[in-house]
């Protein structure tokens, strides 16, 4: 309940960000703060310094471009929910609750990289890219290297998340499929589908797995095997059995391996069907 | 003017829906330092604590012994075992990480069955694990189960689950050079007074009882830190405040159920049950003796209480109350009686499957027949007045609709009946008394905390003496303004506390009429009141009661009455609850989409309030069925706070809908019997009922979580 002592730095800018972090390797930048800070509370970190980002504004937009959408690391989850992107405007309505979409960013959620969360299944389908800015410039980085292994984002030392982009999806079909035990609770199981259809028959799909992993991933054979096909029963079931084989999950108290796997599954499938039929 | 029977709306709730209201953590007194425990990280140890400043001992605080401070050997994890004292929490934090701690592991026992067999002492200083063994036999069960043509044989668990009220135990105590002033989070100040006396040695000390952001049972006793903190507050002379942090309260108290049933019934070929035998083990926790004397009555009620509202007249049950390395039981709503609803609406499930009968007609074969009433059970509990029939009779068309509604292959209805003990003794006080100016003051010796009862009161209070409610304020809580008191437990407070209030109404009102006589100067045959006014029946002249009250401080008779109401026996409510449920077998997501509920709890002061405590009662029973259960790994819970351990939103709530028949008053003045618990005692088994129908198989044990009901 009660953080431990820190220090507390209030930047002018982005440049001092990457300064500051780089200097201070234990310093922690501070955006939503809705992962940070309960762990903070319950002493699992203790960094000497926050960094607050909440006055940058550089880093707070979203901007729909031709071909792309680039979205600033700190925009919240509500505001992405509300703002129509296929695929990622669902998969943020479904983080936690109201309280904690108001607050929390789509760059603390990457840069914290929790494998039960439910942006990364949409960004690893959606072949979305990190730009980085370090004291040294940016760089940009696909999301799939960039989340490196669960909580361990690829961020040197004074490094931040600036942006995230996505490509525009417009004409596709989508679908996010979350099970959870609770109303705002993380995903036992979530996935993300993003389907391009001619007439009936598939000619892009994209399947994002989480919580099921170390890190989200996608079921690349199983969208493969719906490739120049149409959607049938036989289809579905085969093609989310190859999906759940993608799932590797750790038994815990949201439930076993087992279950988690079958259900990796029976979500595939209803997110299949689901964008289908859309 | 009549309040008695009216939704009246909540006088308690304008201060609290602006903010107001006053809850332990809101008291601030200046210079307060705050309180925070060291605790067990194993289950079972010996320790050594070194000691070093603003540290508190259990050596100090209670010397040779273990309990409420853990002083040389910690029985559980989560027990306190020292205190640190510092300027804010923060520090307070700061100064528990520097404490080092020596353990020498002990082994431990969790498991009830084996603690039995005693090989694992789960305390040294334990004779037995065993801290209860007790037999209760009624008619002749040996003979009747060679004579039943069906026996069937089972077990069924009945699992831990933790309150979790939204605010947790807090206490602020300071020693002011004269007395012990404490306010703490509790369910009575009265009763807390009395366990700190007897601990610290001195009378001198009043509790407040504040504003208490819920309870449902886990906080009747005196807790380990209410004690320590109690005692630091008279060494050291200054404010000192302490609350719980989340964790720290699931850890460490709120723990309830947690009871076996092994059970073996007779049954005759048409469904009627003769004989009821069998074993209920109450896993105790470590031995806390606050504790273990609460959870200990709890385990008798459910074994006295299993034979439900069915005209069993054949019994054997041995109950057994055993310690293990687990935090320590409590009450939680219902405190026994759940479990043993559960248990008995289990069995009757299992009958009406067995021998293929309707599951509504397998209870109408069963249950006590009005001719019998009131009905003795084979352990000696009475159930006094009621028809069970008849309410089966009314709850049929809403089973029969709800069943029309599901939609086959994955949505089910299940029922639960139950009959509940409520409105425990051994008394209750009320203190009635009107001011100069006509005010009307009701004080009682209970402590409600979220229960509504200070409208229930007022409505009382204001149908004796016949004015209108606002005229009446209701006070409780605080050792100091009334004489002394029971509290709110037991669904107890608004039918004991509630004819208290009447009783000293009552006696006011006969003083004011003394007063008004004496002023009219008439004899109190010639005066009559109505509506708080009082005429001489032959002048017709007549004064009202603020006049009546003047003239009583003017001729010095006190208007301040303290009534005692002494109970008997408890009174017994009963009820038919349903559910409609929905399962999707491909994930086990199961949902409570309607949940219709009948009961006949005496006279019903306030429906509105009593209806709130249906809602609230069946939700946390639908919530065990469903979602809760402590899970430990080692002794260590592993659920220890709300994103683990999966109390309900709004989202998971059904629709609740209540109708309620009056056929069996209660004896006492108020006609009412309890409903505080109802909802909690049978909205478990009516989940498990729908589940079980829907699944086409049994469980014998809860939660059925997503993962569970695809088992």
């Amino acid at each position: 309940m009660y953080p431990p002592k820190f220090g507390y730095v209030i930047p002018d800018s982005i440049d001092e960000v990457n300064e500051f972090l780089s200097e201070h390797e234990d310093a922690k930048a501070l955006a939503g703060g809705h992962s940070l800070i309960p762990m903070l509370k319950l002493r699992i970190l203790r960094p000497s310094y926050l960094v607050e980002l909440k006055g940058l504004n550089e880093l707070h937009y979203l901007v729909n471009e031709q071909k792309r959408i680039r979205i600033g690391a700190l925009t919240t989850h509500y505001e992405i929910l509300k703002s129509n992107l296929p695929l990622l405007s669902e998969a943020a309505s479904t983080v936690a609750d109201p309280q904690v979409r108001n607050m929390g960013t789509i760059g603390g959620v990457i840069s914290h990289l929790d494998p039960s969360a439910d942006y990364p299944a949409s960004l690893i389908a959606m072949d979305a890219t990190v730009k980085i800015k370090g004291v040294k410039g940016e760089r940009e980085e696909p999301f799939k290297d960039f989340a490196k292994d669960m909580f361990s984002p690829d961020l040197n030392p004074g490094d931040l998340v600036k942006e995230i982009i996505v490509p525009d999806f417009s004409g596709y079909t989508y679908s996010y499929k979350k099970l959870e035990r609770r109303a705002g609770d993380f995903a036992i199981v979530g996935v993300a589908v993003l389907m391009r259809k001619e007439s009936g028959v598939i000619k892009d799909v994209r399947i994002g797995l989480t919580a099921v992993n170390n890190k989200a991933v996608r079921a690349y054979e199983a969208e493969k095997m719906l490739l120049d096909r149409s959607l049938d029963d036989k289809l579905l079931e085969e093609a989310s059995t190859k999906a759940m084989e993608y799932a590797n999950p750790t038994s815990d108290i949201r439930g076993s391996s087992e279950y988690k796997k079958k259900m990796t599954k029976v979500m595939t499938k209803r997110a299949l069907l689901d964008a289908y039929k859309r | 003017m009549k309040y008695v029977g009216k939704s009246i709306k909540r006088v308690e709730d304008p201060k609290l829906i602006t903010g107001k209201g006053s809850y332990v953590d809101d008291i601030e007194l200046p210079g307060t330092y705050y309180v925070m425990f060291l605790r067990s990280e194993l289950p079972h140890a010996f320790i050594k604590v070194k000691s070093r400043e603003n540290v508190f001992l259990g050596s100090q605080i209670n010397p040779g012994r273990d309990f409420p401070i853990a002083s040389n050997e910690v029985t559980y994890v989560g027990q306190p075992i020292a205190a640190v004292v510092a300027r804010d929490r923060y520090e307070a934090q700061d100064l528990l990480e520097s404490i080092e701690v020596e353990y020498q592991q002990l082994p431990f026992e969790v498991d009830p069955f084996k603690a039995m067999e005693d090989k694992v002492k789960v305390y040294s200083k334990l004779e037995s694990n065993i801290h209860i063994k007790k037999e209760f036999f009624g008619g002749e069960p040996l003979k009747e189960i060679d004579k039943s043509p069906v026996v069937l044989t089972g077990e069924l668990h009945n699992q831990r689950v933790i309150a979790s009220p939204m605010e947790t135990r807090g206490i602020v105590a300071w020693f002011d050079g004269n007395r012990l002033n404490v306010w703490s989070s509790t369910q009575s100040a009265h009763y807390l007074r009395r366990n700190l006396v007897s601990f610290l040695g001195i009378s001198n000390i009043r509790v407040v009882q504040p504003d208490v952001g819920g309870a449902f049972g886990s906080k009747i006793i005196t807790h380990p830190e209410e004690y320590a903190v109690s005692y630091l507050a008279l060494k050291l002379g200054v404010p000192l405040k302490w609350i719980a942090t989340r964790r720290e309260e699931m850890i460490t108290a709120g723990h309830g159920r947690d009871k076996w049933l092994r059970y073996k019934i007779g049954v005759n070929r048409d469904g009627t049950i003769r004989v009821l035998m069998g074993t209920v083990i109450g896993n105790l926790g470590a031995p806390y003796a606050d504790a273990n004397d609460d959870d200990g009555g709890n385990i008798l009620s459910a074994a006295r209480m299993l034979p439900g509202p069915y005209k069993i007249k054949h019994g054997y049950i041995t109950a057994y109350g055993v310690n293990t390395n687990l935090t320590p039981t409590t009450s939680y709503r219902g405190a026994g009686r759940p479990e043993a609803t559960y248990f008995i609406e289990s069995i009757m499930e299992e009958v009406a499957n067995e021998l293929k009968i309707d599951p509504f007609e397998i209870r109408m074969r069963n249950v006590v027949r009005p001719e019998d009433m009131p009905f003795t059970n084979p352990f000696n509990i009475t159930y006094d007045t009621g028809n069970y029939v008849e309410i089966l009779n009314q709850s049929k068309p809403y089973y029969e609709s709800l069943k029309s509604e599901a939609t086959p292959s994955e949505e089910c209805v299940g029922l639960g009946m139950y009959v509940e003990i409520t409105a425990f003794g051994p008394w209750e006080t009320a203190r009635v008394y009107a001011k100069y100016d006509g005010k009307i003051v009701v004080v009682s010796g209970t402590g409600p905390h979220g229960q509504g009862e200070g409208t229930a009161f007022a409505q009382l209070a204001a149908d004796v003496l016949e004015i209108p409610m606002e005229l009446v304020e209701v006070k409780w809580g605080d050792t100091d303004i009334i004489e002394d008191g029971i509290g709110t437990w037991g669904s107890r407070t608004a039918t004991i506390g509630g004819s208290a209030v009447m009783q000293a109404s009552q006696e006011l009102k006969k003083r004011i009429m003394e007063a008004a006589a004496k002023s009219m100067e008439a004899d109190l045959e010639e005066i009559e009141y109505s509506e708080g006014k009082i005429r001489h029946k032959k002048t017709g002249k007549s004064i009202d009661l603020s006049e009546a009250i003047k003239s009583a401080y003017k001729l010095g008779i006190p208007l301040d009455v303290t009534s005692v109401y002494p109970v008997k026996k408890p009174t017994t409510p009963y009820g038919v609850h349903m559910a409609l449920i929905s399962v999707d077998k491909e994930t086990g997501m199961i949902k409570v989409k309607k949940y219709v509920a009948l009961d006949d709890i005496g006279n019903v002061i306030n429906p509105l309030l009593a209806e709130g405590q249906i809602h609230g009662g069946s939700l946390q029973g639908i919530s065990q069925a469903l979602y809760e259960e402590a899970v430990f790994s080692d002794g260590l819970l592993q659920n220890g706070n709300f994103g683990d351990y999966t109390i309900p939103t709004a989202v998971e709530t059904p629709k609740f809908s209540w109708r309620y028949v009056v056929n069996g008053l209660s004896p006492h003045p108020t006609g009412s019997k309890g409903v505080g618990e109802a909802g909690a005692v049978v909205g478990t088994p009516v989940i498990m009922s729908a589940i079980q129908r829907c699944l086409g198989k049994k469980f014998n044990y809860m939660p059925i979580n997503l993962e569970r009901a695809l088992a």
